[in-house]
């Protein structure tokens, strides 16, 4: 909880000082500055991963705005213990995403039409950032097989059901859940053992 | 789906992805609900699908986003937020203003709770008043379809016509839940998604129910209707019992 000292300091010494878990308490109370500081941090973010999974600038900024508004309306659910607000607000994009692309039966273009240029910059090994790891497991997702690839995309980003992703695959339902296993595997293992050199 | 046998991790890994087909999904639910190696065998799978929201790269999105936001925040401030004013007269800064505050704030509460309890009261007539023009309004439209509603010990009806976005549903033999529940009435898609369809409060003695059912596209477009126990406030999905069904 935030007590008076806390309220001070925001006034004294501007949002930027507090994190994440302290702004949304303060947006649980209606605090529009909190609101707007955490809509800078994460907006590009927001955006970002709408754009990935939509493919349609105009549609990515319809569901960047649904996603901040169910912030702004029910930020005192975001529980800190369980896990990062970039978490957090990127999972409720996803789900804003999935839900109208199954509402309206309508599936993305599956090509990315953005520029990853910058972010295809190899990771600096010496950085242990956070950012830096998840940056890493972006090229994991690239460096999968193509075929395990796929699958995991066209699951996660596209909401395509198991048996949607055989269908566009052709592949036996059998084998899609086979290389749904194997990609996360892979993911599974190169993320625990970044996180375990970031902890020596 | 029986505890001793266990979800296969391919199943698992798909699971986490979120691409099971939803009854397929809601069996491995249930059963993770109840079986902690399955839990522990998810969570691997469930941290790295976790991490593939942040592989998405940043984009900066158009100024006018933010704008839009602004203004709909602007619109929308739920009743129970508080002002900075209001949170400054708890700052231990100001005892005086603090002291004055409770001495006002104790001749006026009074007052007030009566206030908020007519206006309470105004709000749920009127609403109340608005399901019975819409429930009169639905009788009178063309072509309106009346099916029977099938539930244990629960009957009734419900009325629609296929091309309008609501429901009513007229309900006999609903009991009153303990507090903490509440009923929830779902919209059933073609492919067995369910879509909140509203909120319905039985209180005691109440022997009779009439409920309108806000659909987010035309009635035709669902194959049935159903209604469970949720807690209170609503779930995004069914995860109570089912009380009673309509097919459309």
């Amino acid at each position: 909880m935030l007590d008076s000292d806390d309220i001070i300091s925001a006034i004294v010494k501007g949002y930027s000082s507090f994190d994440e878990a302290e702004l949304t308490l303060l947006v649980a109370e209606g605090d529009r500055q909190a609101f707007l500081t955490l809509y800078d941090r994460f907006a590009s973010r927001v955006y970002g991963l709408a754009l990935k999974m939509l493919g349609d600038p105009m549609l990515a900024e319809e569901v960047s705005q649904e996603s901040f508004m169910r912030l702004w309306h029910r930020a005192e659910t975001y529980r800190p213990d369980r896990g990062a607000f970039s978490t957090w607000i990127l999972t409720i994009t996803r789900r804003v995403v999935i839900d109208r692309l199954r509402k309206q039966s309508r599936q993305p273009e599956i090509a990315m039409s953005i520029d990853e240029h910058s972010w295809h910059e190899p990771p600096d090994p010496d950085s242990t950032s956070e950012s830096n790891r998840w940056r890493t497991l972006r090229f994991l997702l690239d460096e999968l097989p193509e075929e395990q690839r796929e699958v995991v995309e066209l699951a996660y980003f596209h909401g395509l059901s198991q048996r949607q992703i055989a269908e566009h695959t052709r592949a036996p339902l059998g084998t899609v859940k086979t290389r749904a296993r194997l990609g996360l595997e892979k993911l599974r293992q190169a993320w625990f053992e970044g996180s375990r050199s970031d902890d020596e | 789906m029986d505890r001793s046998i266990h979800i296969d991790q391919d199943t698992l890994a798909v699971f986490a992805l979120g691409a099971l087909e939803p009854r397929e999904s809601r069996r491995v639910g249930m059963h993770l609900d109840q079986c902690e190696r399955c839990r522990a065998n998810l969570k691997g799978f469930k941290a790295a699908a976790d991490g593939l929201l942040h592989s998405a790269p940043p984009v900066e999105p158009p100024a006018r986003l933010r704008a839009n936001i602004i203004a709909q925040i602007s619109k929308a401030q739920p009743a129970r937020r508080t002002s900075w004013w209001q949170r400054l007269t708890n700052l231990p800064l100001a005892p005086i203003a603090l002291g004055l505050s409770a001495i006002l704030l104790a001749l006026n509460v009074g007052l007030w709770l009566q206030v908020q309890e007519v206006q309470q009261l105004e709000a749920q007539l009127l609403a109340q008043v608005n399901e019975d023009r819409i429930a009169q309004g639905l009788y009178a439209y063309p072509d309106v379809h009346r099916v029977l509603i099938e539930g244990e010990n629960v009957y009734g009806s419900a009325i629609y016509e296929e091309y309008l976005r609501f429901a009513v549903l007229y309900v006999w033999g609903l009991e009153p839940l303990p507090e903490g529940q509440i009923y929830q009435v779902w919209l059933i898609e073609p492919d067995g998604d369910r879509v909140s369809g509203g909120l319905i409060d039985v209180e005691a003695g109440e022997e009779f129910i009439q409920a309108v059912v806000r659909a987010p596209a035309m009635i035709k477009g669902f194959d049935g209707i159903g209604v469970t126990v949720e807690p209170a406030g609503g779930s995004d999905q069914p995860t109570g019992v089912k009380v009673l069904g309509v097919d459309l």
